[in-house]
């Protein structure tokens, strides 16, 4: 079970500098990178949300899973898994759409800095990245369920069963 | 030496919040810092290609194009040409080509 908890931290880890590096090199290289965003298949009256709230995203959930490693901040690890694994899969599924000529243009690639990486590159980086993320989804209910997914099931059940049972439940004042 | 351990661990708990502060701070402050270089080395190619020119500098869109033509490895490089006519460079964003002044 110990090694579940670090290989999951590591992956958690992994994701908040990943997302931290990213957002800090989006917000150093603003202009340019607000410039990629026109050049994109975006409407225009979303550049500007896209632009400055993407990078800002990318550091929020950074930062919360660096205040979850640490447990400054609690119950909150499924959430941020998803939410990080989720945005890497939506980002590896659009990388995977310019490499497979989807869009009529050559996009420009914001692929954050120091690895340099082209468009090919980056959606492999991105698709490892998401099935690190499932994978570390998986062995927080592991770890928290003894089971990958079961729990999060069974959890969801009895939440849903109560919600049902209240709404069913005439109130006194009625 | 357990008790030192204990007491490392004691501290290292209550440094949590500022450790948590320093990885924040470190990893962002990386990633602005790459950034900066990399616009420096963007500048200096737009430098490089301002020879002959009569422009003493050229715009940001125009940096900002010369930053698309490094992030698109598949594309061939990038060029723009200098019209006497309309005393500006012009650059056509769907073509690529050499670097031409």
């Amino acid at each position: 079970m110990k090694a579940i908890k670090i290989v999951r931290i590591v992956i958690s880890c992994a994701f908040s500098a990943l997302l931290l590096f990213s957002g800090g090199y989006k917000w150093g290289t603003m202009p340019y990178f607000y410039n990629n965003v026109v050049r994109n298949p975006i409407s225009e009256g979303l550049v500007p949300y896209v632009a400055y709230g993407f990078p800002s995203l990318l550091l929020v959930l950074g930062i919360l899973i660096v205040l979850d490693v640490f447990r400054l901040i609690g119950r909150t690890t499924p959430y941020l898994l998803g939410a990080s694994t989720f945005i890497m899969a939506f980002l590896a599924l659009y990388c995977h759409l310019i490499v497979i000529g989807y869009f009529d243009k050559p996009r420009p690639c914001s692929c954050s800095g120091i690895l340099g990486m082209s468009w090919e590159e980056h959606t492999v980086f991105n698709s490892w990245f998401s099935a690190n993320g499932v994978l570390a989804f998986l062995l927080y209910g592991l770890e928290r369920y003894n089971s990958p997914l079961a729990g999060y099931i069974h959890k969801n059940r009895v939440k849903f069963a109560a919600r049902l049972k209240k709404w069913q439940t005439p109130s006194l004042n009625s | 030496m357990a008790d030192t351990i204990i007491k490392f661990l004691n501290v290292m708990k209550k440094m949590k919040l500022a450790l948590a502060s320093l990885v924040i701070a470190g990893m962002i402050g990386g990633g602005v810092v790459v950034a900066k270089q990399q616009v420096n080395a963007a500048q200096t190619l737009d430098a490089s290609t301002e020879e002959g020119a009569t422009t003493p500098n050229l715009s940001l869109e125009r940096k900002g194009f010369d930053w698309d033509c490094l992030h698109i490895p598949a594309a061939p490089p990038c060029y723009y040409t200098w019209s006497s006519v309309t005393n500006s460079y012009s650059v056509p964003s769907s073509e690529r080509g050499p670097i031409v002044n």
